[in-house]
């Protein structure tokens, strides 16, 4: 069969791919920092409820659980409505192979997000389900993120869609695929070290120590990690794409090697327990894997498709509506959190 | 056609869609109204100084953050995941047109999380008036996402100019734009009411005094029936802006959808009932569950509007765009003949054979059917509606599934893949097995010819049947079309030159020939007025006589006594002709009521066949039927032959049977006519025994083929604004070229003029047999008179199908039986220069019709 007929014919696209696939990008950064800060708060805490170690920083971080997996998931619905404008063709496809799981990532974050709640209602108690409560959490959460690996992967395989002639149930998984164990391990690992930073960054502004050396810790020897990792995913990628890492394709080396040498940096401030340049340093970072992650996707399409062929509608006064509404949006979270944080003031002065 | 399929059975048939959907729609609605129920409750606490109520407002924050974020929000983002699962195609075009819309619904989105978590952890931190502030945000943010979805969902059901341009903003704000959004407005306001309810009732007693919590409870049940009178309007509203189409699949056709309007006005009214009940004071323990109870119906109100909602825009996902099963419009009539394996990317058959037939409707299956259907799951199971038909129905219906019912999408194959899909259901799911049409072989019935004397016998005596064949169309127990009577005509004359009509002083009785016990006692026949003949307008007649055996061609001796002596005058028979041979089974399934003859409609068939009636037409015959009363077909639809009226406008049943199988049996010749009628050459009637039949002719000829013989009957009845002839009449291309071309005819009282091909009584010309019809009932074949005004034209000829010399199937004189005894000919009467017969002389001049007596 050749595979590359079942590709389905792609719609035209309102707007010019390039701004689509920014878009694209900056959504999927929020994004991929908002699940690193819920899922890697949700291990170290886990950690520390089994430990016993650092449990104020665990109910610290618990308690922000919710409202970061409120905006992780808020953030994912953009990255996940643009990735469908601009490869639909590819993402609808691979859905349907693997439909029944997919479909189950609804439910694992609908338990997943009440486990948050319960865990952090009964944390002070200690007992009870609080515990199991994470645990099960946790687990939802890094089974939505193997699914999503999984789908991000098929998606760009369509020599891997044959499995449909005899599982058209919608069971398949992308479990033959090299890149698929260190796809999924790179993105998790880096939760917890973003976390740490995160918690050494509490830890400065409420001048806990031992807080920002645990979280340094976090961050240090899993950014570490990340290095074999990272170098295991790429030597995973399909041969013409990792060429064009290695130097054919330039954009693409220099987005790999600035994200590598950015990452190495942070590591270095991390290491001389800078955890404020770290951060620094760990932002352009995150951007800069992502725009590699959407090299990696834009080399394997390329022998069948690229978002630049897909024809444009050109009616731009949807996008004016949608950046109105941004600005507007973005202004008034602006006020609300003003607001939200004035009334912080406000309560400590009265308390003092 | 371009994306695969997600092959389901049980929880197929948008069972998931069904249950995140209701889910989701429910919740999201809540988290629109109740931001304003919090934000006024509180403002309400504030003002009365109460802290036990300002205690019930967090309370209600902290479940409504959980129910509406938790819950609702994910869901919502799990309706996405679904349809892209379900309707790839459909997904795309609604991304891809509205990419903007939804980005910026997420944004609204992302400032309600915003609002809400700051709304509820700054519950006591915050000033109350910033506070309040943050709840007002929190609301204009859901009621703007709720704004832009509206415009989406709204876009699907009536896409409006955007069909034409592909503008984002006339899809957007498209014909149910407005009342929608006042219709989802009301509905929000009115579900925050009931679950305030919930959390209301838990409001403990302050200070011993209960008056914050009645007053919250009385407060909440005037929140509660406020918008829902609102919710009341603005669905009346919308229900009018609805474009026609769509307003005539609620109102008028789809009985599914009669079902979910009437469940939204009864869940309304429950919910204000329950509303006014929970105001009235009573114990925890009563109202904490009546309150849950009372939600649900909120469940109901918006559940069942969607469904309403779902079900009005069948058969697409998106109207004139999309169907539902995902495939567009356009790739559609593009499949053609090629077949629709063949051209979809992702059918894993490519090609129907013998071999892989039934494997090939599965594929067919899930392709056009699994996305509405499930295979014996909880939602709309195909297996109870594919019962009530067979293959060969099944293969019918889908050539013209959409015409037959307008909530289908048309079927895309060619001949090959709806049979294969028919024979997949009918055989592979219900374990039907194909059924053949055997030859029936038929017993001769001895026919013996009544003695007659040219000599001596003084009285000539014709009788005629006034139809070719009396078709017999009722199910036991089930429905009836037409009773079994038959009506006889029969005529004296008085030999000589000229010979006499006599219709005084004598007796002219007809009686049923070997006719069931209780049966065959003479019949009195009377003159008939304006006439010189007598007639039994209703003789009981049955196609099985006292043998049991099938007899479609019953005798009827008739006499003529003298009134005074009773002395027999004349004495002849005639062939009263009958079948229930109705060939609905072969396509409507259930087991047939006669075995031995294939003939009859079961009652299984018949019940089979009301059901789909019900489903199309909104009716309860079905249910009518299991109460244990018959329905008649005439008593709403108009039949001139019985004089049935019929009522409320609706399509008389001639027009009605025939205009809607024009679309299931289309493109076929005289054997779609034996599909229902006893014409079928090897069954067991075979009316077409004339003199028209040996020639060659066949029903075709001159009633058309069977499109071109319905548009004729609709356009009648288009004519007289009778309801629905318009549609079907969109529906059919008749095959012997356009519409206009066929002139309008009522069926029985105009047939086709037998002077039109036979013009001036000469030599006959077929081709101008179709379309040139009898102007007046008084110039059909049956009631025409000869140019004396003494003789009707079946009175010499036979009846019409029968026309001397006939040959009857069941023995070849029985049709012939007058023109044996009387001049031992089988010709017309008079033929071969018979005039003696009557008038004991020859006669040399054609006075009855030109061209009557031809030369030697």
């Amino acid at each position: 069969m050749d595979l590359a007929r079942l590709i389905p014919a792609a719609e035209a696209i309102p707007s010019p791919w390039g701004w689509l696939e920014a878009l694209l990008l900056v959504t999927f950064i929020l994004h991929a920092l908002f699940m690193n800060l819920t899922v890697g708060s949700a291990l170290i805490a886990l950690a520390a409820r089994f430990t016993g170690r650092q449990r104020e920083l665990a109910r610290e971080l618990a308690h922000r659980l919710p409202t970061t997996l409120a905006l992780q998931i808020n953030l994912g619905v953009a990255p996940l409505l643009f990735v469908q404008v601009l490869y639909g063709q590819f993402l609808y496809t691979s859905s349907v192979l693997m439909a029944g799981w997919w479909l189950s990532a609804i439910l694992a974050v609908i338990l997943g997000y009440y486990g948050l709640y319960v865990h952090d209602a009964g944390f002070e108690s200690g007992r009870g389900l609080s515990r199991p409560a994470l645990v099960l959490s946790l687990g939802c959460l890094l089974y939505t993120g193997f699914l999503l690996s999984n789908n991000m992967t098929l998606m760009l395989r369509p020599e891997a869609w044959a499995a449909y002639a005899t599982t058209p149930g919608g069971s398949f998984l992308n479990l033959s695929d090299p890149t698929l164990w260190p796809r999924y391990a790179h993105m998790i690992l880096a939760a917890p070290a973003v976390a740490g930073l995160y918690a050494a960054l509490l830890g400065g502004a409420r001048r806990r120590l031992d807080w920002v050396e645990h979280g340094l810790k976090w961050f240090t020897r899993l950014t570490m990690v990340q290095i074999p990792v990272g170098l295991w995913l790429l030597l995973a990628l399909p041969r013409p794409v990792l060429l064009a890492f290695m130097g054919r394709d330039a954009l693409a080396t220099a987005l790999l090697a600035a994200g590598t040498l950015l990452g190495l940096a942070a590591l270095w401030a991390g290491l001389r327990k800078n955890a404020g340049a770290a951060a620094w340093l760990l932002v352009p970072t995150v951007t800069l894997m992502a725009a590699t992650r959407a090299q990696v996707r834009g080399l394997t399409l390329a022998p069948h498709f690229s978002p630049a062929s897909l024809p444009q509608t050109g009616d731009h006064s949807p996008l004016a509506m949608f950046a109105l509404s941004l600005l507007v949006g973005l202004a008034a979270i602006a006020f609300m959190l003003k607001t939200y944080a004035k009334s912080a003031g406000a309560k400590a002065a009265g308390r003092g | 056609m371009e994306y695969p399929i997600w092959h389901l059975t049980t929880l197929a048939g948008g069972f998931w869609i069904a249950l995140i959907g209701t889910f989701h729609v429910f919740l999201a609605h809540f988290a629109v109204g109740g931001g304003l129920y919090l934000t006024l409750s509180e403002i309400y606490a504030r003002r009365s100084g109460s802290p036990a109520l300002l205690a019930h407002v967090k309370k209600h924050t902290r479940f409504f953050l959980l129910v509406t974020m938790v819950a609702g929000g994910v869901t919502g983002v799990g309706i996405w995941f679904t349809i892209g699962l379900l309707s790839p195609q459909g997904t795309s075009t609604l991304v891809k047109t509205f990419v903007y819309g939804f980005a910026t619904e997420w944004v609204f989105f992302l400032g309600e999380i915003v609002a809400l978590l700051v709304y509820y952890y700054g519950f006591e931190r915050m000033d109350p008036r910033d506070h309040i502030r943050m709840g007002l945000l929190y609301f204009l943010f859901a009621w703007l996402s709720l704004f832009m979805i509206n415009g989406i969902v709204g876009f699907m059901l009536t896409p409006g100019r955007w069909l034409v341009t592909h503008n984002f903003w006339d899809g957007f704000f498209n014909p149910t734009f407005w009342p929608q959004c006042a219709l989802r407005t009301a509905i929000a306001l009115t579900l925050a009411g009931l679950f305030g309810f919930v959390t209301a009732t838990r409001i403990p007693d302050e200070n011993g005094s209960d008056q914050a919590r009645e007053g919250m409870m009385r407060l909440t049940a005037a929140w509660t029936l406020v918008p829902l009178l609102a919710c009341f309007a603005a669905g009346w509203w919308y229900v009018q802006a609805l474009p026609e189409a769509q307003r005539e699949m609620v109102l008028l056709r789809s009985e599914r959808i009669g079902g979910f309007l009437r469940l939204f006005q009864y869940f309304g009214a429950a919910a204000a009932l329950g509303a006014l009940v929970l105001a009235v004071k009573m114990p925890r323990s009563v109202r904490f569950p009546l309150a849950l109870c009372v939600l649900l119906t909120g469940w109901g109100i918006i559940g069942s509007f969607e469904f309403v909602r779902e079900a009005a825009r069948k058969p697409y996902l998106i109207y004139g765009h999309t169907y539902s099963n995902g495939m567009r419009v356009d790739a559609a009539l593009a499949a053609g003949e090629a077949g629709y394996l063949a051209t979809a990317k992702w059918a894993r058959i490519r090609e129907v054979t013998p071999a892989n037939r039934l494997a090939a409707g599965a594929e067919l299956y899930q392709h056009q059917c699994a996305s509405c259907h499930s295979i014996g799951g909880p939602m709309n199971d195909i297996k109870p509606w594919a019962a009530t038909l067979t293959a060969e129905g099944l293969a019918g219906l889908l050539e013209s599934l959409n015409l037959a019912n307008p909530a289908m999408p048309p079927f895309v194959g060619n001949r090959l893949e709806r049979e294969a899909l028919a024979a997949f259901l009918a055989e592979g799911l219900l374990g039907g097995q194909p059924l053949a049409e055997a030859p029936v072989a038929l017993a001769e019935l001895p026919t013996d010819i009544p003695a007659f004397d040219p000599a001596r016998d003084e009285y000539v005596l014709l009788a005629w049947s006034g139809l070719g064949m009396h078709m017999a169309v009722e199910a036991q127990g089930v429905f009836s079309l037409r009773p079994a009577t038959a009506e006889l005509s029969a005529q004296l004359l008085k030999r000589g030159d000229p010979p006499a009509r006599i219709t005084d002083g004598v007796d002219l009785t007809c009686a049923v020939e070997g006719a069931k016990e209780g049966g065959g006692q003479p019949v009195e026949m009377k003159i008939l007025e304006g006439r010189d003949w007598f007639q039994a307008p209703a003789v009981p007649i049955s196609p099985r006589g006292a043998s049991g055996g099938f007899n479609p061609y019953p005798l009827v001796t008739v006499e003529a006594r003298d009134a005074a002596t009773k002395t027999v005058l004349a004495r002849t028979r005639a062939v009263l002709p009958v079948s229930d041979e109705v060939g609905c089974a072969s396509c409507h399934g259930g087991s047939r009521a006669v075995n031995a003859t294939g003939s009859g409609i079961s009652p299984e068939t018949g019940q089979n066949i009301l059901r789909i009636h019900d489903r199309l037409n909104r009716t309860r015959l079905a249910a009518q039927v299991r109460a244990g009363q018959v329905v008649a077909c005439t008593s709403c639809h108009a039949d001139p032959l019985s004089g049935a009226e019929g009522k409320d406008r609706l399509l008389g049943i001639s027009s009605a049977l025939h205009g809607f199988h024009a679309s299931t049996l289309k493109g076929r010749g005289a054997e779609a006519c034996a599909r229902c009628h006893p014409s079928r050459p090897e069954g067991a009637t075979r009316f077409l025994r004339g003199l028209h039949a040996q020639a060659g002719l066949d029903c075709t000829t001159c009633h058309g083929a069977l499109e071109d013989h319905a548009v004729g009957l609709l356009k009648r009845e288009q004519e007289a604004g009778r309801r629905g002839a318009r549609r079907l009449l969109t529906q059919i291309t008749p095959q012997s070229g356009p519409q206009a071309g066929i002139p309008p005819r009522t069926a029985w009282i105009q047939t086709p003029d037998c002077l039109a091909c036979h013009q001036g009584f000469g030599a006959p010309d077929p081709s101008r047999a179709f379309g040139n019809w009898t102007r007046t009932a008084a110039e059909r074949f049956k009631s025409r008179q000869d140019e004396m005004g003494a003789l009707s034209c079946p009175a010499c000829h036979g009846a019409q199908h029968a026309l001397y010399p006939a040959k009857n199937p069941y023995g070849r004189d029985r049709d012939d039986i007058q023109p044996l005894q009387y001049q031992k000919l089988a010709r017309p009467l008079g033929a071969g220069g018979n005039c003696p017969m009557c008038h004991k002389v020859r006669k040399t001049d054609s006075l009855h019709h030109p061209n009557m007596i031809r030369k030697p």
